[in-house]
């Protein structure tokens, strides 16, 4: 009954937002009921069912999904890229106003020659992984310069002028160096302004991105959008922006597609989208990502709005507490000042009691000094540290019903790093000296206390991974301390950190890496208690695995399954009943929920705070996802070249960011305010 | 990683052409043959094909057919367990290289003090009376003295230096001549053979093992075996070995291969094992007696090609998908 009142006005909303459209006379392309399957083994699968929309010239169209939702068969459907063995087209029609062509053709049912003319052509595409859609045996120039001249008659000397005209288009610095320029000798973000270059080297009618900015850091992300949009707007190129994450496309994106399990449950303008979303997945997507502006207690997952039956249809259990995610904005936009500090997330019997003293102030103050990473003896004889300790105490607010202190914690030290060094050589003299080095990790220096998270964030290549691995010495420090419970870690011999290491665990990035696919679930959880001889008597530990397999969430049955029938969230569980199996003090996430979908992101932050509020532990976690640090982490360290650059609580450090770099880097996340969004909008249309 | 599990008739084929093989040789002395091992029909010398003898006999007037079986239990029996040795040598050296490299292998001194004297003893003076108690002796010691004086100084012992150093001059000589001038050099048993051919063929399979282990010690799950705390030695055994298998496995039926052919050709030089061991490389050079006498070439090659075919097919092939 559920799934029929859902389905009905899901339609008839889809409907209006297509008869509001201003009516054009003829799409650039039309997409009609794009169905294909996949066959396998185990039958055909359904990648993707009854895919419509309208592209016209210059406008930028979305579609947003998470993995597995056919977002990307759909763009490559188009371009006819689908191996068709497995892959078979059972229905629609994707017609495309072709010039090469002459006239309108459907894509679909192009022959392969066809396709050549229009791939690259009229319709190009820019793919996520920049680092490999380049091929390293060729110079970036020649790579451009054949594909223009294998769709213009252009010479070999014209396609090189046009070449560096391109990337001079493409705001690549010094375009004639990178002509001449090997893939690996230029970054990620050049590369893939190389590939826009090369996208955009035949004036296509059509820009398909599929996920062109997930692999880059925020920074480079917000100039490439920026980019795509400029040439949208210079050329009157069509968009398709494929991508997980919604608040990508807030600022660049007319309409917005949303996709899941194949089929388009929601489409309509931005704004709509984003302040009025119709469907409960769109709610539930919208609510799940963790906001900068408010630090809320608990991530509402996409479970939270909908379920699913067991034909796969979804009915709205959007629960009444839950208030919908754009209201919630609007009212607290008015109501909460800006620098809110993050309030008592999930564990208000501490902050209850600790209170919001002077004593909190001064052992933020003694935490070193950011620039120098030299320590500062004392707030109270410093003038320098003293003064943003009143600023500090003038911004948190005193009204007790946020008496949050910077750290949830004790006040007891648990980790002590000083002045951590962590160098690579990258060229060794004569005497296998070591002559030049990379220095990965430069002069660290901070403290962790007991039962608080500390967010470690920065862009990659900051050194924030090695810092992490370097605390577990998986990575040897070069010099400095790392005072763990009492011990230098630095100078254990390895025996003695064998046995120390069930104090301090992680929890790594890739959960389709991180376990053994030779061992079932138990056996992982169950190896190291063995090791360390914890949890008491065989027949005990086995009874503590399945209480830990309960605990995050999973059911006694997975004990004996192995990794692979695993979705990414399940085996990051897994991983995470494995480093609790020991009990430890301290857990080291690293980049543990970036390989993951937002939902099911939401799922794990909300598992790794239940945890702590639980059996109080403390956390460090290193993530480039500031609006993921914001919302777990009491304390923030902001990294840059092998330096923390920034430190304070995390509140402190969004709303009032002092060091240049933090301040780059906030400024770069991309805007899904309701009012960033209806900026965007206006800005578009004055164009 | 997906191993592929289908089996066409040409595996079939390799698989029953080998387990008959084994079967055979191991059963071959009861087998109801009418001219029985060793005899010699001195009527009928270099005779083709017969009732009598259905694949004839060669120049002594041996059965040909006897021969084959006789031959192919001498081949098992020094081919499997060095083709085994070799692949253990090779693994264990080519995994430790891989996994410890040069800078993660920290022994205590004092084994060096204890145990290298009587290793090198053993090597010089053989295994005999005082040596070996003498060697015991020192590793009890050196493990004594780590045990009760936990803290020791260690030495990084650069196992990946010291491998590819031995892999590089044992591929340095040919191996054929190196295998030679030892044959000349030592009295060759059964055993001695054994280590001979194991001592000298396994680099391949060290450099395989290498490889893969140097490609899965930097997986994360391996890392997250180190975070929890597990000792080198269980990672190795448990967490590494497996996930090398499919591929390490497939070195097996290769060095059987190689040993065979070592052994095979030994025997034709008249290199081999001592006489009396009846081998199909012996029997081929027997040929070289009676130029005309077709069967004494064409039934030993078809034995011997026919092993090494089936060798080449039941070599387990994998495919790596990227799951």
């Amino acid at each position: 009954m559920l799934v029929g009142a859902c389905n009905v006005p899901l339609q008839s909303f889809t409907k209006s937002v297509q008869s509001a459209k201003p009516a054009e006379s003829v799409a650039l392309l039309d997409v009609r009921n794009l169905t294909i399957d996949f066959a396998s083994h185990r039958g055909n699968t359904r990648a993707v069912e009854n895919v419509s929309f309208q592209l016209s010239a210059g406008e930028t169209v979305a579609i947003v999904g998470e993995s597995g939702s056919g977002k990307s068969v759909t763009s490559l459907a188009l371009l006819g890229l689908i191996p068709m063995p497995p892959g078979q087209l059972s229905g629609g029609e994707a017609r495309f106003q072709s010039e090469a062509l002459g006239g309108e053709v459907d894509l679909l049912r192009l022959s392969e020659k066809e396709l050549q003319k229009v791939r690259g052509n009229e319709i190009s595409m820019i793919f996520q992984e920049p680092m490999t859609s380049l091929n390293p045996v060729h110079t970036c120039g020649a790579q451009v310069v054949e594909a223009l001249r294998l769709h213009t008659t252009l010479s070999k000397q014209e396609a090189a002028a046009r070449t560096i005209e391109l990337f001079t288009e493409a705001q690549l610095p010094r375009p004639e160096k990178i002509f001449k320029a090997y893939p690996h000798e230029i970054s990620g973000g050049q590369k893939q302004r190389v590939m826009i270059a090369m996208a955009m080297a035949c004036q296509p009618a059509i820009l398909i991105a599929d996920e062109p900015t997930t692999a880059l850091d925020v920074t480079v992300q917000a100039r490439i959008l920026q980019l795509i949009d400029d040439l949208r707007r210079q050329r009157n190129t069509a968009v398709l922006f494929i991508t997980h994450d919604l608040g990508v496309v807030a600022e660049i994106a007319d309409r917005i597609l949303v996709m899941y399990r194949g089929k388009v449950v929601e489409q309509g303008r931005v704004l709509d989208i984003f302040t009025n979303p119709q469907h409960p997945y769109t709610k539930g997507l919208l609510a799940c990502r963790p906001k900068l502006s408010v630090g809320k207690k608990r991530l509402p997952t996409v479970a939270d709005f909908m379920r699913e039956d067991a034909t796969g249809g979804f009915f709205s259990t959007e629960a009444v507490s839950l208030q919908s995610p754009a209201n919630e904005d609007a009212a607290l936009k008015g109501a909460a000042p800006k620098n809110e500090p993050d309030t008592a997330k999930l564990f208000p019997v501490e902050h209850a009691d600790v209170p919001h003293s002077a004593d909190a102030l001064i052992g933020f103050e003694t935490a070193p000094l950011l620039e120098t990473g030299q320590p500062v003896p004392n707030a109270a004889t410093s003038p320098v540290a003293a003064a943003p300790a009143e600023a500090a105490a003038a911004d948190v607010p005193v009204d007790g019903t946020h008496t949050a202190p910077y750290h949830a914690s004790t006040g007891e030290l648990l980790l002590s790093v000083q002045n951590l060094h962590v160098h690579f050589p990258i060229r060794k003299g004569f005497f296998g000296r070591a002559t030049e080095v990379v220095r990965a990790v430069d002069g660290v220096s901070f403290d962790i206390n007991r039962g608080e998270t500390v967010g470690l964030v920065g862009e990659s290549g900051c050194g924030k991974t090695t810092l992490g691995r370097t605390l577990l010495r998986l990575v040897e420090p070069t010099s400095g301390s790392i005072l763990f419970d009492g011990d230098d870690w630095a100078r254990l011999p390895t025996g003695e950190l064998r046995r120390r290491r069930r104090d301090f665990q992680m929890v790594f990035q890739d959960p389709y890496a991180a376990l053994n696919p030779m061992m079932t679930v138990g056996e992982a959880i169950l190896e190291p208690m063995r090791v360390h001889n914890v949890g008491g008597n065989g027949r005990q530990q086995k009874d503590r695995v399945l209480e830990l397999l309960r605990t995050v969430g999973l059911k006694e049955e997975h004990y004996l399954r192995y990794p692979h029938e695993f979705s990414g969230g399940q085996r990051q569980r897994i991983c995470i009943a494995r480093a609790l199996a020991l009990q430890p003090k301290c857990i080291i996430c690293d980049e543990s929920v970036s390989a993951l979908d937002v939902s099911v992101q939401a799922q794990v932050l909300n598992l790794l705070n239940d945890l702590k509020r639980d059996f109080g532990i403390t956390y460090l976690f290193i993530t480039h996802d500031l609006s993921v640090a914001r919302f777990m982490s009491d304390r923030l360290l902001v990294m840059n070249a092998g330096q923390i650059v920034e430190q304070g609580p995390a509140a402190e450090v969004y709303a009032n960011p002092q060091h240049e770099y933090t301040q780059r880097l906030l400024a770069a996340i991309p805007k899904d305010e309701p009012a960033d969004i209806r900026a965007a909008v206006a800005r578009r249309e004055l164009v | 990683m997906r191993v592929s599990g289908k089996t066409g008739w040409l595996q079939n084929a390799a698989y029953a052409w080998l387990m008959a093989l084994l079967l055979l040789a191991f059963f071959a002395p009861c087998l109801p043959l009418q001219w029985a091992f060793g005899r010699l029909d001195v009527l009928r010398i270099a005779a083709p094909p017969s009732a009598i003898h259905y694949l004839g006999t060669d120049p002594y007037g041996r059965d040909v057919l006897a021969d084959l079986l006789l031959g192919a239990r001498t081949l098992l029996a020094v081919g499997l367990p060095a083709a085994l040795l070799t692949s253990l040598i090779g693994i264990l050296l080519g995994a430790s290289a891989g996994f410890w490299g040069n800078q993660q292998l920290r022994i205590p001194s004092v084994y060096f003090v204890g145990v290298l004297p009587g290793i090198l003893a053993v090597c010089v003076f053989g295994v005999s009376w005082p040596v070996v108690p003498a060697a015991l002796l020192g590793l009890i010691a050196s493990w004594a003295l780590h045990y009760f004086r936990s803290s020791q100084y260690k030495i990084v012992f650069p196992v990946d230096s010291i491998v590819l150093a031995a892999m590089l001059w044992l591929g340095a000589i040919p191996r054929i001549i190196l295998i030679l001038v030892l044959c000349a050099a030592i009295d060759l048993t059964p055993p001695a053979l054994v280590a001979l051919l194991a001592l000298t063929s396994w680099p391949a399979t060290a450099r395989l093992a290498r490889a893969e282990v140097q490609r899965l010690r930097m997986l994360p799950f391996i890392e997250a075996a180190k975070v929890s705390g597990l000792p080198p030695i269980r990672i190795v055994w448990h967490h590494i070995l497996p996930n090398a298998w499919p591929v390490l496995r497939a070195a097996i039926p290769l060095n059987l291969s190689a040993c065979l052919t070592f052994q095979t050709t030994l025997a034709f030089l008249g290199l081999g094992l001592p006489d009396g061991a009846t081998d199909w490389g012996r029997m081929l050079s027997l040929a070289k007696l009676e130029p005309t006498a077709w069967w004494l070439i064409v039934f030993p090659c078809v034995a011997l090609a026919t092993t090494f075919l089936a060798l080449r097919v039941a070599t387990p092939t994998h495919s790596r998908t990227s799951a």
